[in-house]
């Protein structure tokens, strides 16, 4: 039976394991409409983990994940996962290197994805505003002609996020997306990620706590596959185990 | 920009030829001499046919990042297509004069045409067979292969696996092909004798009007949005994928494509040669292609074209006088490409273009990363 739930993301003992190593364990979160919720957790906690299950990467041993609360996405592929709304940001930047960022733009640039839409596609007035919008957004107006492969690591982020906005996801999955920014870049990406919040559900897994301090929101700690806490930055941060486990270092 | 005036040299001397074959041989009367000899017509439309198969591969391999090891395969069954029409072309004039069966039918005692040879009196049907042949074929093996997500070099070796296992069938007498000997012993094609000079000429031109043809086609194609969608995928599948694109479908259409145009190149080649036999299917016939395109610039369909043509004219070179040479030579290119051109001659010309105008080569969008 597939419960109930208004959750946009809807996760419930879920459990991977690779060869014995239970990457997730018995892990549940959910998230409501326009929620912006930080993850955060040390190496090997299972955030990447969770991400794929959630994208269809990863198919979970165990345990729900629901989408909307009807579509089950234990059985859905990317693409289809993709197309329903859940857009991902990678942790290494994974910008196409040899098209350039106009060119990525395109792809992302939310529509039909047929072979045949893409031989006969031809990009309309609203398309290219939208897409200089977001370049503009992302601040890679300047560099719209250039390769991704030539981009600073700094403007890849930046590009993969703007690839994200074109897509027009409900939920946005964004995997570290400050790593490789400079301080003043950082705080720029969390208002970025707070702008968003509301319209869209957003999940953030992140390392940098400044960052995450930055964002204000609800933070869940993983641990070992498994929820450790969850609640506010400073409620985390005063639970003994999550001092144990990660912060206390 | 370079680069396009160079794509654009290799594309004005295809069209050079054909003007000059056109005016040499079929426009100016043969008294003035300078019309080409059907020892070189042939062998000049065989390279055209070749390079129509290196750019079908450059399609799947430089841009979408499919390296088949069978296309050979699509090339020859385009060939049979082509032969069975002219073994039908054939009728009385054959050893054992059957009306309808060719010879190799007659000598296995065979009472009837098998199901599948029919149509193939008709040039119209056997004109689409040339493309639908290859074409269902990959289709289905890139429907399941695809699907299930067999990629790179597995995908190389079951594309080996393919034609190799196609080349064992059509050995077989039972297959109704012709077996060992295959389909030869041509006379007419579309009601013309096959060895007359003018139909040389002409199939010699509509080589390269195919070549330019596929060339524009595919070039318009890369052009748009599918195009760039391709690259994605060569270069990363699964980004691809997560941008919500049904990667095996885009494969699919770049590879059924791919297929077609080389079946055309098959048909095109056969009435030239005037033969086609399994030995076509052999996996070494599609690595041979594979060679043309790493030299000549994978990942640009122009140097595809001028990878084929350089490499077999040194095979009819090489192959003349010297011929335990070719081998070796054969092996010197590939080795000097992969260490010395990554992108090809093509590319290096490219990049000696760049660097005597004073500017760094810059990282071209048409190269691999």
């Amino acid at each position: 039976m597939i419960p109930v739930t208004r959750s946009v993301l809807y996760l419930d003992g879920l459990s991977v394991s690779f060869d014995g190593f239970k990457a997730l364990n018995n892990l549940s979160i959910d998230l409501a409409p326009g929620e912006l919720r930080a993850v955060i957790g040390p190496n090997g906690a299972g955030k990447s983990t969770m991400m794929d299950v959630v994208t269809g990467k990863t198919r979970p041993d165990e345990g729900t994940a629901l989408f909307l609360g009807s579509h089950d996405l234990t059985v859905l592929d990317e693409t289809e996962i993709a197309n329903l709304g859940i857009g991902r940001k990678f942790q290494k930047p994974s910008v196409i290197e040899t098209l350039t960022v106009e060119e990525n733009l395109e792809l992302a640039l939310a529509g039909n994805r047929s072979p045949w839409q893409a031989i006969m596609q031809i990009l309309r007035p609203q398309d290219r505003r939208s897409m200089n919008e977001v370049a503009s957004r992302v601040g890679l107006t300047d560099a719209l002609d250039q390769l991704g492969g030539a981009l600073s690591h700094g403007q890849k982020q930046w590009l993969e996020i703007g690839m994200l906005l074109l897509q027009e996801p409900k939920v946005l999955l964004v995997d570290e997306p400050a790593a490789g920014m400079t301080d003043s870049e950082t705080l720029k990406t969390a208002e970025l990620l707070k702008s968003l919040a509301g319209e869209h559900t957003v999940m953030v897994v992140e390392h940098d706590m400044e960052f995450v301090e930055a964002l204000g929101c609800k933070v869940t700690v993983l641990h070992e596959g498994r929820v450790l806490a969850e609640g506010s930055l400073p409620h985390v941060s005063s639970n003994n185990e999550v001092i144990d486990v990660y912060l206390g270092r | 920009m370079i680069g396009l005036r160079l794509r654009q040299l290799v594309f004005a001397s295809i069209i050079a030829l054909i003007a000059y074959v056109f005016l040499a041989n079929v426009m100016f009367p043969a008294s003035m001499g300078m019309a080409l000899d059907s020892y070189s017509l042939t062998i000049v439309g065989k390279y055209l046919c070749f390079a129509i198969l290196a750019v079908a591969l450059d399609l799947v391999w430089g841009y979408c990042g499919i390296l088949s090891l069978g296309h050979a395969a699509f090339f020859s069954l385009g060939g049979y297509a082509m032969g069975m029409y002219l073994m039908r072309q054939i009728g009385e004039r054959g050893t054992y004069g059957h009306p309808v069966l060719p010879d190799f039918m007659v000598f296995l005692n065979w009472e009837q045409l098998p199901w599948f040879w029919y149509g193939f009196d008709a040039f119209w049907f056997a004109g689409l067979m040339i493309f639908f042949a290859p074409g269902i074929l990959a289709f289905v093996f890139g429907w399941f292969a695809f699907r299930s997500r067999v990629s790179g070099v597995y995908l190389s070796i079951i594309t080996q696996a393919l034609t190799y296992a196609l080349m064992l069938a059509f050995f077989r007498n039972e297959m109704g092909f012709g077996g060992n000997n295959g389909l030869t012993d041509f006379k007419d094609l579309l009601g013309y004798p096959l060895t007359s000079d003018g139909v040389r000429v002409w199939l010699m031109l509509s080589s390269g009007l195919a070549l330019l043809l596929s060339l524009f086609l595919c070039q318009k194609l890369l052009a748009t949005k599918f195009g760039r969608v391709l690259v994605a995928v060569r270069d990363s599948e699964s980004r691809t994928r997560f941008l919500g694109y049904r990667v095996e479908h885009f494969k699919l259409v770049a590879f059924v494509m791919s297929a077609m145009i080389a079946g055309l190149a098959g048909a095109l080649y056969v009435p030239q040669v005037g033969i086609i036999n399994p030995g076509e299917f052999s996996p070494l016939a599609s690595i041979e292609v594979v060679v043309w395109v790493a030299l000549g610039g994978r990942g640009s369909l122009y140097g595809a074209a001028l990878g084929a043509i350089v490499v077999n004219a040194a095979k009819t070179f090489f192959t003349g006088f010297y011929p335990e040479a070719w081998l070796f030579f054969l092996g010197a290119m590939f080795v000097i490409s992969t260490l010395y051109l990554p992108r090809g001659i093509l590319g290096a010309l490219e990049d000696l273009a760049q660097q005597v105008r004073g500017k760094a080569p810059k990282l071209s969008q048409e190269g691999l990363s």
